[in-house]
């Protein structure tokens, strides 16, 4: 073949341009860990192994590390490597100290926590009770827009009335407040570090088992394993190193070829792939994620409980969970508390079943004659918008028309603020593994309550009774009456709970997933790899 | 306006004339029947289809029907039937803007020439420089996710094609004799243009038209593949391959049934763009 | 030629200050901010409107579009809302990552399509010119999305030759960069050889059958000199404007090749910040995208002058 004058040119031009940026490519990216850290040593008799990485795809790429405000569960999960807080929570989804030695109430409204002693910060500093004050007053602070500040609430004082002692003093009692301070955003920094003008949201310094190494956007996240972490043997792992894997196909793949260790976000459609391959493990809960459609319950036609009620009977929330997860998940026929949180929701279950004909009845008492609903969602998430379509059918079967607007996440968000639609359909999970979240959907106040516009004095004063109140029993009656209003009253409607877990290889040992409590990876911390 | 007879007629029809040759041409023959086929199922769609494309019909991802049922468990000939309509839609409606739009700007511009030249390439060359995708998504945003947004944003994106070619092509016949020969007898520059000058390029119009309709079909899949043109359950052919990609493994056919009418569809398309290209462009007709 | 030179570079500078305004008000446009972005989802409004203080988001946006400006000027992009990170900081290697698919994707194009049209040209009409004929529509009827799916498909799943992997830079570790690299490239090399061959193909015809060429032929030159110094200099001019506008093609098709394949590129840092409202980073990724395209554009016209004999005196 000849070679005309300007072919060549173009074929030099492009082989320039080729070398050009492959070579910018790797000058501007060359990193990641020493291939020595890769080797495992394999423990005694009974004891975990020691060393080796271990190589994480994760949903989403964590935008950033600030240790006070949850920016997603990306970031909650790098962030819980690096920092610590007062409490966490355990394999059983209890609350168990986290720096804190010993904690518990001195009376109903002084919450007192000691901190192991010998605690370090990875710049070698030492953990001293100031540091914890410091920590809480920087959440407290409303300018800060922290997550944590709200579930702090009631909090009027933090003090270390010693070397290794913090005292939370309380405006009246709240019965939360040690899982405010078990939440993935309660997290103790150093003084010294937070006032020398570091900045929290790209570079972690805390006395967590790993220390931050380094982060390529899009690429990789990696943490090294911190030496002098106060709780002896641990971390077993040399280092973890987070891949983000956005795309749910390409994550689970990924796993199934060992090329990553674990992964988090088990997409529904592929729990049972997963499930049936003996090579990798699952744990998962359906206590946290759920499913729901919310009304604005002061306009028409939804200002009609009757009208709301019709709703919540003409949604077959099993045919819901069969298409949007293949099955993995709870139906919703009570509560929003999962039965694994309290005992009473099992007595709620069957509140409200698929009933179209009572539906029909209900829509006919009210007047209202083929329910035209137009209803918003979001197309961004697929655990969100898969319920809401096939919802969709379901309501559709019952004789209502719905029209659904699929908006991008934050115009939706938006959206839903404004109360632009009449309901919408979205899915979440409650703040923590306790009655009490509740507050936040359908509390005075609340942020969901506003979306719904819904206010009702008895389900308040139920709400504040069960935050004074510490008896367990006693809370479980308050917070039953609580919800049993709720559902009457009907704001919204609950329409499942998803299967959320992650999954790994088999030689991943050590890791769990509460099944309460709260939805974290905090067992990052103890896992360990077995040899291959 | 196409259709009108120009007073000077240009050389160009005398031998048979062209939607005649159109027939005999295999190329064109084939592709545009399938293209009819097409449009005729996607324009009766509703009559055709055995069932609703949004009712579960059997459990999902089963064999049920004829091509099985998707993961909401709604038959998938229906829902391809549907979908195959969505995208004709869209595109049919986004190209008729773009021509529109396009060749106005492009006649005026021409034409007058001068600033209004400059400011219209430069306007499309603005255009082309965004990431259609970009704007795609700023669009849908701004303006809310309907399919009739979608059109919108893909036939501004559009206007420059047919603004270039036609802008090009004006330059070229403003100084012929027969435009010449209207202004002398008084036409004014509305009545040349629109009777004169559009006529005698309206080959290159017809072809651009049928090629950026292949090239509509496919983004418009693109901007639904991303979720950011059709909204379920209203099937558009890239929000099906979008779901199939989910299923591979455990349905491909959910994958394969859209991807393969796409590819028909664009490729008929194209077939016809060129087939359309080489009888009507009297150069290549010369060879 | 200097005259021409400073008209042109003036035309991609007015181009480029319309582009970075526009995309700064149109992002402004969109409803949600970054403040939300994140705040949870439980956040109160309080919280939102601390955090939104905090980002200088409730500020004036012709202030905000002033600092922009002020910060262009002095080539600072600002800071990500989102991350905190400076966004030259994680620019850079995005915009890498994307032009080591596209340029790699446009060398293989070039150097596959010219000779493959212009052997095509030579056979016009015969068995090997149909072929190349029929692939090339083939070619370019294949949408991005649907070949890179059932690539995906057929050699990461049927045949598992290339299984989807964690993506390595080439400076962790070559070999799996460069397997990775294979079906991204292959997905976005297919529909740009086809056009490029067509474009080649029609254009050696038209020149083959030109005046010129005909004289030179009649005076007795040899083909393959005919070929190689009339027609085929004159048949690139075209082949050139089309390697431009395939460069924008691909720079687009990114966005569906990045998604489908997971490959950090600038058009996931794009869409992701699309996802969070994170203006500086939009604004940065759309402005070197832009600035990429008109770059392009300019030496597409300034290499077309070149090779045309007609504008070479001017």
């Amino acid at each position: 073949m000849s070679h005309g004058k300007p072919d060549r040119r173009q074929v030099l031009r492009g082989g320039a341009a080729l070398l050009g940026t492959t070579a910018l490519a790797g000058c501007a990216q060359a990193g990641g860990l020493d291939p020595a850290l890769d080797r495992v040593r394999p423990g005694a008799e009974g004891e975990p192994a020691r060393g080796g990485v271990l190589r994480f795809g994760l949903s989403t790429d964590p935008s950033n590390f600030h240790p006070h405000i949850s920016a997603g569960s990306a970031s909650d999960t790098v962030v819980q490597l690096v920092y610590n807080g007062l409490l966490a929570f355990d394999a059983d989804g209890e609350i168990v100290g986290d720096l804190a030695r010993e904690f518990g109430w001195d009376t109903d409204t002084r919450y007192e926590v000691t901190l192991h002693s010998e605690v370090y910060f990875h710049d070698g500093s030492r953990l001293t009770a100031a540091d914890v004050v410091h920590s809480f007053e920087l959440m407290l602070d409303p300018d800060n827009g922290t997550t944590t500040g709200p579930l702090l609430a009631g909090v009027e004082k933090v003090s270390a009335p010693s070397a290794d002692t913090v005292l939370f003093e309380l405006a009246e009692p709240n019965a939360t407040l040690p899982f405010a301070l078990a939440s993935r955003s309660a997290n103790v920094v150093s003084r010294a570090w937070w006032e020398g003008g570091a900045d929290p949201r790209t570079s972690m310094m805390g006395t967590g088992p790993f220390t931050f190494v380094e982060r390529i956007p899009g690429v990789s996240l990696t943490f090294e394993r911190f030496d002098r972490y106060f709780v002896p043997e641990l971390p077993y792992l040399n280092g973890i190193q987070f891949t983000p894997m956005i795309d749910d196909y390409a994550r689970v793949t990924a796993l199934r070829s060992a090329t990553v260790d674990m992964i988090d976000y088990v997409p529904a459609t592929h729990l049972d792939v997963v499930r049936r391959n003996p090579r990798l493990d699952l744990v998962s809960d359906t206590t946290f994620g759920f499913g729901c459609i919310g009304f604005v319950t002061d306009r028409p036609p939804f200002d009609d409980v009757r009208v709301r009620k019709a709703v919540a009977l003409s949604i077959d929330r099993k045919a819901i969970l069969d298409t949007a997860f293949l099955g993995n998940g709870e139906p919703m026929t009570g509560g929003l508390t999962a039965p694994s949180v309290a005992d009473y929701a099992n007595d709620l279950e069957g509140t409200y079943e698929y009933d179209p004909d009572q539906a029909a009845h209900l829509l006919k008492k009210a007047g209202v004659r083929g329910l035209d609903l137009s209803m918003v969602t979001t197309s961004s998430y697929s655990v969100i918008s898969r319920p809401a379509e096939a919802a969709l059918q379901s309501l559709r079967t019952a004789g209502v028309d719905v029209s659904l607007e699929r908006q991008e996440w934050l115009t939706f968000r938006d959206t839903v603020q404004a109360r632009t639609f009449p309901s919408f359909s979205w899915g979440t999970a409650p703040a923590y593994g306790d009655p009490d979240a509740m507050r936040d959907f359908v509390g005075t106040g609340g942020v969901w309550a506003d979306y719904l516009k819904f206010s009702d004095d008895k389900v308040d004063g139920l709400l504040a009774e069960g935050r004074r109140t510490r008896d367990r029993g006693l809370r479980e009656e308050l917070y039953h009456k609580a919800e049993e209003r709720v559902l009457d009253l009907c704001p919204w409607v609950l329409t499942v709970r998803r299967e959320q877990g992650e999954a790994f290889h088999t030689y991943v040992r050590g890791f769990f997933h509460p099944p309460k409590g709260a939805w974290t990876l905090i067992a990052l911390r103890q896992t360990w790899l077995e040899e291959r | 306006m196409a259709t009108a007879v120009p007073p000077a007629a240009p050389p160009e029809s005398r031998r048979a004339p062209a939607w005649r040759r159109a027939l005999r041409n295999p190329r064109i023959s084939i592709a545009g029947g399938l293209l009819l086929v097409a449009a005729l199922a996607a324009a009766l769609a509703p009559v055709i289809t055995p069932f609703d494309y949004r009712d579960q019909v059997a459990l999902p991802l089963t064999g049920s029907g004829l091509l099985g049922t998707d993961d909401f468990g709604r038959d998938v000939l229906s829902r391809l039937v549907m979908g195959m309509r969505t995208s004709l839609v869209v595109a049919a409606a986004a190209v008729v803007i773009a021509a529109v739009l396009g060749v106005l700007a492009g006649l005026v511009a021409g034409y007058l020439g001068g600033w209004t030249a400059v400011a219209v390439t430069r306007g499309a060359d603005i255009l082309l420089s965004f990431p259609a995708v970009v704007l795609a998504i700023a669009a849908v945003a701004i303006l809310g996710p309907e399919l009739r947004n979608v059109v919108i944003v893909i036939g501004v994106l559009y206007v420059p094609r047919f603004a270039r070619i036609v802008y090009v092509q004006v330059l070229t016949v403003r100084s012929a004799e027969y435009v010449d020969a209207a202004r002398v007898m008084g036409a004014g520059p509305m009545r040349i243009m629109l009777r004169t000058v559009l006529p005698n390029i309206a080959a290159p119009i017809i072809v651009q038209t049928s090629l950026s309709l292949s090239f509509a079909v496919q983004v418009e899949a693109g901007l639904s593949f991303l979720g950011l043109g059709a909204q379920p359950p209203l099937p558009s052919l890239g929000t099906m391959v979008a779901a199939g990609r989910d299923f591979l493994e455990v349905q491909p056919s959910l994958l394969i049934h859209p991807a393969v009418v796409i590819i028909a569809i664009v490729l008929a398309l194209n077939v016809l763009g060129d087939g359309l290209r080489d009888l009507l462009d009297p150069r290549r007709a010369a060879r | 030629m200097s005259g021409f030179l400073v008209r042109r570079l003036g035309l991609a500078l007015v181009q480029l200050v319309v582009v970075a305004s526009l995309i700064f008000l149109l992002v402004r446009l969109i409803p949600g901010d970054a403040a939300r972005a994140v705040a949870g989802e439980i956040a109160t409004k309080e919280q939102v409107a601390a955090i939104r203080a905090e980002m200088g988001l409730d500020r004036p946006v012709w202030g905000q579009f002033l600092d922009f400006w002020a910060g262009l000027l002095r080539g600072d992009l600002g800071t990500s809302l989102i991350s905190g990170r400076e966004v030259m900081l994680d620019l850079p290697p995005r915009v890498a990552n994307s032009l080591e698919l596209v340029l790699i994707a446009l060398a293989l194009a070039v150097l596959i399509g010219v000779p493959l049209g212009r052997w095509a040209a030579l056979r016009a009409d015969r068995a090997g010119d149909h072929l190349v004929t029929g692939a090339g529509i083939l070619g370019i009827s294949l949408p991005v999305f649907v070949l890179g799916t059932l690539l995906l498909l057929v050699f990461s799943l049927w045949l598992p030759i290339l299984p989807p992997e964690r993506f390595v830079t080439i400076g962790q570790d070559p070999a799996a960069h460069l397997r990775a690299l294979v079906l991204p490239v292959v997905t976005l090399t297919a529909a740009s050889t086809a056009v490029i061959a067509r474009m080649t193909r029609s254009s050696m015809l038209e020149t083959l059958s030109a005046d010129y060429v005909r004289t030179a032929r009649s005076k007795g030159l040899a083909e393959t000199l005919v070929v190689r110094r009339h027609a085929l200099r004159t048949a690139l001019i075209p082949v050139v404007s089309i390697t431009g506008v395939e460069l924008a093609t691909l720079i687009g098709s990114t966005v569906l090749v990045e998604t489908i394949f997971g490959w950090p590129g600038m058009s996931s840092f794009l869409m992701n910040a699309v996802g969070s409202r994170d203006y500086p980073v939009i604004q940065a990724v759309v402005l070197s995208t832009a600035t990429i395209v008109i770059a392009v554009n300019f030496a597409a016209d300034l290499v077309i002058r070149a090779l045309d004999p007609r504008t070479e005196a001017v």
